[in-house]
């Protein structure tokens, strides 16, 4: 999915765990890294995300866990 | 409350000295039954391979259904088989928030609800190639907290109802209920009915149960399962018929040709 795309449907703001500090979101798809401020997994709504729900991810917390490619080649 | 400081893994008391106190004052519970209080980090998988989830799913985690459990371990052990033990009453699991009922979709791995230890379990499942679940019998059904468990894999499930690819077809399971009264094949064959619907298959002889009657009480019976050489030879057998079916790969020989059948 096209990253913009991904954005516009991303639930990350209504996100327990979400802290504001003006980042890119749909973190499952970027391109680098984690967020550099959420650093607490307070909850996460990535399982019931549309993004998450069209391209079939299987992983969560990808603002403190690292993108979905990122976490599946960990396992 | 860390230091000096012990948890009853059953009701939660927290007793304060150098050793856990010989019974719980708030739930009766053992002394085995107290774990040390330490600061608990959240319970994450690390991803490392294993064979063989063995799930003691009883409120106490060294009755009954715990020796049942170690028999399990001498068995993995002894056949040099890869596993973890865990006993859920020291756990976190909720109920399941039942999310399918509102949409059908809206349940799918990963659960929705990341907020306490079952995700762990999620991988755990997803990873291992059996799971031995042990339970005791409680008012003819099987523990409260192991059927939250199971409720809880329901994410797992609903992938066959969904039509996405599955994540458990071909696995192995293996049950054991121990109890103190009638009920012990229907606890076993409500276990067995989650893992029938995540196309999990049963290990030939795969149930092992022992009950014991009213003439034995709480104190008792507990004298009575660990004198009884028939509680050893059913536990290990189911054990070992469950390494058995590991050893013929028979989640991998089914990778893609089963055929979901589950509500």
């Amino acid at each position: 999915m096209d990253r913009k795309k991904a954005i516009g449907l991303c639930l990350c703001r209504m996100c327990p765990s979400f802290v504001d500090c003006k980042e890119e979101i749909a973190y499952c798809l970027a391109d680098k890294g984690t967020s550099g401020c959420i650093k607490e997994e307070q909850g996460c709504l990535c399982p019931g995300c549309p993004v998450q729900d069209e391209e079939n991810f299987q992983h969560v917390y990808y603002c403190i866990r690292g993108n979905e490619a990122g976490q599946s080649h960990a396992r | 409350m860390p230091g000096n400081a012990w948890k009853c893994a059953v009701c939660g008391y927290i007793a304060r000295g150098e050793s856990p106190p010989a019974e719980c004052p708030q739930c009766a519970g053992t002394a085995s039954e107290f774990i040390e209080l330490v600061e608990r980090k959240a319970f994450r998988y690390d991803g490392e391979k294993f064979d063989v989830l063995l799930i003691n799913g009883s409120n106490h985690r060294a009755h009954n259904t715990g020796y049942m459990a170690d028999l399990a371990e001498e068995v993995l052990r002894e056949k040099g088989v890869s596993y973890r033990r865990y006993n859920i009453n020291e756990f976190t699991i909720s109920h399941c928030w039942c999310c399918y009922s509102m949409r059908d979709n809206a349940c799918r791995y990963p659960c929705r609800d990341q907020l306490d230890d079952m995700p762990a379990f999620h991988e755990m499942v997803i990873a291992s190639k059996a799971v031995i679940v042990m339970s005791p019998i409680n008012w003819n059904n099987m523990a409260a907290r192991l059927k939250d468990f199971l409720d809880r894999l329901n994410c797992i499930q609903n992938l066959y109802l969904l039509k996405r690819p599955g994540l458990t077809e071909g696995k192995i399971v293996g049950i054991a209920v121990s109890g103190h009264e009638d009920g012990a094949t229907k606890a076993a064959m409500d276990i067995f009915l989650y893992f029938q619907q995540m196309g999990y298959l049963l290990a030939p002889f795969g149930i092992a149960y022992r009950v014991h009657g009213a003439q034995f009480n709480t104190i008792t019976d507990t004298e009575f399962l660990k004198a009884d050489p028939l509680v050893v030879q059913k536990v290990r057998g189911m054990t070992t018929n469950v390494v058995e079916m590991i050893r013929l790969s028979c989640e991998e020989k089914l990778k893609g040709k089963l055929v979901p059948v589950c509500e």
